[in-house]
């Protein structure tokens, strides 16, 4: 038993660990402005303080170390880009050291734009009059886009646009030169005879220090970060929404065992006559239904003022007494439960009828015992065996339905939690939720496989 | 079985002709002389100007004649006609009677959107979702399920060069093929030109690592690394599916969306067809085993045919047939996914959906109409698709009866 059962580890941990790698790797696609947009527009006119700000957030999420404990990029790329924290201009240094392949160059170029843009500071300090001050406006909108854009094409639009605001102004010859230097450091970059570098596979090791193991030792200490959104801890709202998604996905499970078993074991019994037919055909039917139009129905049926308004309409986490919580969850249970009755039911019926041809089935009614007894204690203990490995699949479904259920509901639950953050592209909250709600599935799959072996250890569900 | 034949055949006639059927603008008009067909073009030139067939006011032009469509109702938004019962009399917002020939027949949204024309478009893009994402899937599964059968875990030999030579393969592959062009996959010009990207990346990297293996095959490389060894291909394809399978499938699509920040519905209908691949691919799998054993597979093999030949010509045509009812379930779920998406309003362009109007009717309860009927088209097609991969199944594998 315990040997299978550190076996089964064996395929499931190193499993969890690729899931992991993986997911975190794409979540780092993920675009960072909601992080951005913290850093007010205020702020973004004062390009100082703006990267103060964009700093300490940057530092906060742990976002200024590199991705991982190596790297595969091409030779021309340094091994501080990770060090940049501006996302938009960090993704136009990528571009640009990828088309010349010489970095030094790329981070010359950055830095006339800096100059240029400090030039422009000081001279629209000095201009008083107020159309003078539209153009300075206009110009401050170019650099900020210089600051971001990668492609030369787009670039050199925006700096012939400079130049013509430039044009008829004669007294702005600092800018006009700083300009020019600007259009100087990217001709450099555009014909680089370094482009050859950015072909050559290049291989960095950054050591423990990194993104990736910094988040896995958090998710260990149940230490998620901090929301993109509001830089607040996300351990204390996922320990209050966690328990809401477990306790309705626990009650589900519950409820759906205890209505299907008995219900595919009476369609069973009375196999081919018109119960066993007519909720066969339900249950079909309502295998399709989609779960938030479900919702919908019950809602509109059961909780709507200008029709029938026994239930309440939304979920109550702080109801005043027990009864009109209890009344508050029963909308959402019939939601979580009826699709995964609705398969599981079946596989009852269908399991219990293959095993009621076996022969100790026969045997057991010649000895003459009772029809109950033949059915619960030798049809069902066996044919429970492949329902085991069959169960599991509730879970998934049920977490997958509470990001649906809860949202129709409003329920303050995991699900909910993560439906809010995918709309605002909140990677960390994403992260965790997904994260935890994933690995409970996982743990409910290697919990069916023991089960299964200890119910009957001839099956081996690991190839030796 | 002919009721859901039936109803399929309904949606796909609506999904073909929902132009015909369902447009603000007329189907054939003539003005000033000339020939339009406003219902098939996003943009025409009236009096020399380009305009928006969508937002002309057809019915106010001096046409010549006319031909409007069954349903004269489009996307657009039309605040005097908002929010109508389809039962009793149908009155505009400002309490003119709405004319027989322009009647809401199952009520109109919040905005004056008329049910049936969400019902029309809807049924197009949901059939073209199913089946183009059950494409891909099909595509994948099959792929990968009949190599992990006919190869299992002892049938691909490698020599230990070609094995270990891999690795190196494998990272430049993925560095030349997709790290180097990572800049040409942030195209703006959309889903085409991103997919023959892709295409091409995969061709990059298919032929460095076909590369590198032909380098372990053809030189000699001494004796321990000339050994042949099996590679476990049924042992990883299995592990790989076991892992996405058990994770919560709509918590996986909602994460990638988000992750790559794209609403985009192609994109959307890859990553539902890269969770629902499995399936397919398990059957496809377990037929090949089973069938790779029979006798004529064995006296093929004797009388000296090549494998590549077996496996096509023999094996995997034999195999397919099983593939057919998961398919039909596989779009009754993609259907199923893609209208969820778009009630989370995570799918641009969703108020052209079934499920984008259930969004709406959400919000306000007392319009029943608005919710009720896309969602019986939701299920009634999904419904539909369910029972004709149960008749497959049956009529397959007559013993699961």
């Amino acid at each position: 038993m315990w040997k299978y059962v550190l076996k089964r580890l064996g395929v499931f941990l190193p499993g969890l660990l690729l899931i992991s790698m993986l997911v975190f790797y794409l979540s780092t696609k993920s675009p960072v402005n909601e992080l951005a947009s913290q850093c007010n527009v205020e702020a973004q006119a004062n390009f100082s303080e703006y990267e103060a700000c964009l700093k300490r957030s940057w530092k906060l999420h742990k976002l200024d170390k590199p991705l991982f404990y190596f790297a595969l990029q091409s030779f021309a790329e340094p091994d501080t880009l990770h060090l940049i924290y501006d996302y938009r201009q960090k993704a136009a240094a990528e571009e640009l050291c990828h088309h010349s392949g010489d970095w030094p160059k790329v981070q010359d170029y950055f830095l006339t734009i800096r100059q240029l843009d400090n030039a422009h500071a000081r001279e629209r300090s000095r201009v008083k009059t107020f159309s003078s001050r539209e153009v300075f406006s206009h110009m401050k909108a170019e650099i900020i886009a210089l600051r971001g854009l990668g492609k030369v094409k787009e670039i050199k639009a925006r700096l012939d646009q400079i130049q013509l605001f430039l044009q008829n102004q004669d007294s702005l010859q600092m800018l006009k030169e700083d300009t020019e230097k600007v259009r100087k450091a990217l001709d450099e970059i555009e014909h680089s005879p370094n482009k050859w570098k950015s072909y050559i596979p290049w291989f960095s090791w950054y050591g423990t220090d990194n993104r990736y193991h910094s988040w896995i030792k958090g998710a260990l200490r149940f230490d998620w970060g901090y929301s993109y959104l509001d830089n607040s801890p996300i351990n204390e709202e996922i320990k209050r929404r966690f328990w809401v998604t477990f306790g309705f996905s626990l009650i589900s499970t519950l409820l759906v065992f205890l209505i299907s078993i008995p219900l595919g074991v009476w369609a069973a019994r009375n196999k081919d006559k018109l119960p066993d037919k007519l909720s066969g055909s339900i249950l079909f039917a309502l295998d399709s239904v989609p779960a938030f139009w479900m919702g919908l129905l019950l809602l509109m049926t059961f909780a709507n003022p200008y029709l029938l308004k026994i239930f309440p309409a939304e979920y109550m986490a702080h109801a005043p007494d027990l009864s009109s919580k209890i009344a508050s969850m029963i909308l959402p249970l019939i939601t979580y439960t009826y699709g995964s009755i609705a398969i599981l039911s079946r596989m009852t019926r269908n399991a219990l009828l293959e095993v009621s041809e076996q022969d100790y089935i026969r045997t057991a009614r010649a000895k003459g015992l009772k029809e109950n007894q033949v059915v619960w204690k030798h049809g069902m203990r066996n044919a429970l065996l492949p329902m085991i490995s069959i169960s599991v699949y509730v879970l998934p479904a049920l977490f997958s339905g509470s990001v649906i259920i809860e949202e129709i509901f409003n329920i303050p639950g995991l699900g909910t939690y993560i439906y809010t953050a995918v709309a605002l592209n909140n990677t960390p909250v994403i992260l965790a939720v997904f994260s935890i709600l994933g690995f409970l599935t996982l743990l409910g799959y290697l919990l069916s496989d023991i089960l299964t072996y200890k119910a009957d250890p001839r099956i081996n569900l690991i190839k030796d | 079985m002919r009721f859901a034949l039936i109803t399929l055949g309904v949606f796909l006639f609506l999904g073909i002709f929902s132009n015909f059927l369902s447009s603000s603008s007329p189907i054939y008009c003539s003005y000033k002389g000339k020939s339009y067909f406003p219902a098939f073009q996003e943009t025409v030139v009236l009096d020399g100007v380009l305009q928006s067939s969508a937002q002309q006011k057809w019915q106010n032009l001096p046409l010549e004649s006319v031909i409007w469509p069954l349903i004269p109702y489009g996307t657009g938004i039309d605040m005097n006609h908002r929010t109508i019962s389809p039962l009793g009399e149908q009155k505009t917002y400002s309490g003119e009677r709405i004319p027989l020939r322009e009647r809401h027949w199952l009520g109109s949204g919040r905005n004056g959107l008329d049910i049936l024309s969400v019902i029309i478009r809807g049924s197009r893009r949901a059939l073209s979702i199913g089946l183009f994402t059950m494409l891909i899937a099909g595509i994948i599964g099959i792929l990968l399920g009949s190599f992990a059968g006919y190869f299992q875990d002892h049938k691909l030999l490698l020599k230990r060069a070609s094995l270990y030579l891999m690795v190196p393969g494998l990272l430049l592959a993925s560095f030349y093929g997709f790290y180097l062009r990572r800049f040409n996959f942030q195209t703006e010009a959309g889903a085409p030109s991103l997919i023959s990207e892709i295409i091409l990346s995969l061709l990059i990297f298919s032929l460095i690592l076909a590369l590198f293996l032909q380098l372990g095959k053809r030189i000699y490389w001494g004796n321990f690394l000339e050994e042949k060894i099996p590679l476990k291909v049924d042992s990883y394809i299995s592990r790989i599916m076991e892992l996405i399978q058990s994770l919560p499938p709509l918590l996986l699509i909602l994460a990638l969306a988000s992750f790559f920040n794209s609403r985009n519905i192609w994109f959307v209908m890859l990553i539902i067809a890269l969770v629902s691949w499995m399936g397919i691919a398990r059957v496809v799998r377990g037929e090949m085993m089973s069938i790779s054993e029979r006798d004529f597979i064995q006296a093929g093999k004797a009388l000296g045919i090549k494998p590549a030949q077996i496996l096509f010509r023999h094996v995997l045509p034999n195999s397919l047939a099983s593939v057919w009812p998961i398919l039909a379930f596989g779009i009754g779920s993609a259907i199923l996914a893609e209208s969820t998406l778009s009630f989370l309003a995570l799918i641009e362009d969703s108020q052209n959906s079934w499920g984008g109007m259930l969004t709406e009717g959400k919000l306000v309860r007392q319009h029943w109409w608005i919710a009720l009927f896309p969602g019986i088209s939701i299920f009634l097609c999904v419904y539909s698709f369910n029972i004709i991969g149960e008749k497959l199944r049956d009529f397959l594998d007559p013993r699961s009866q």
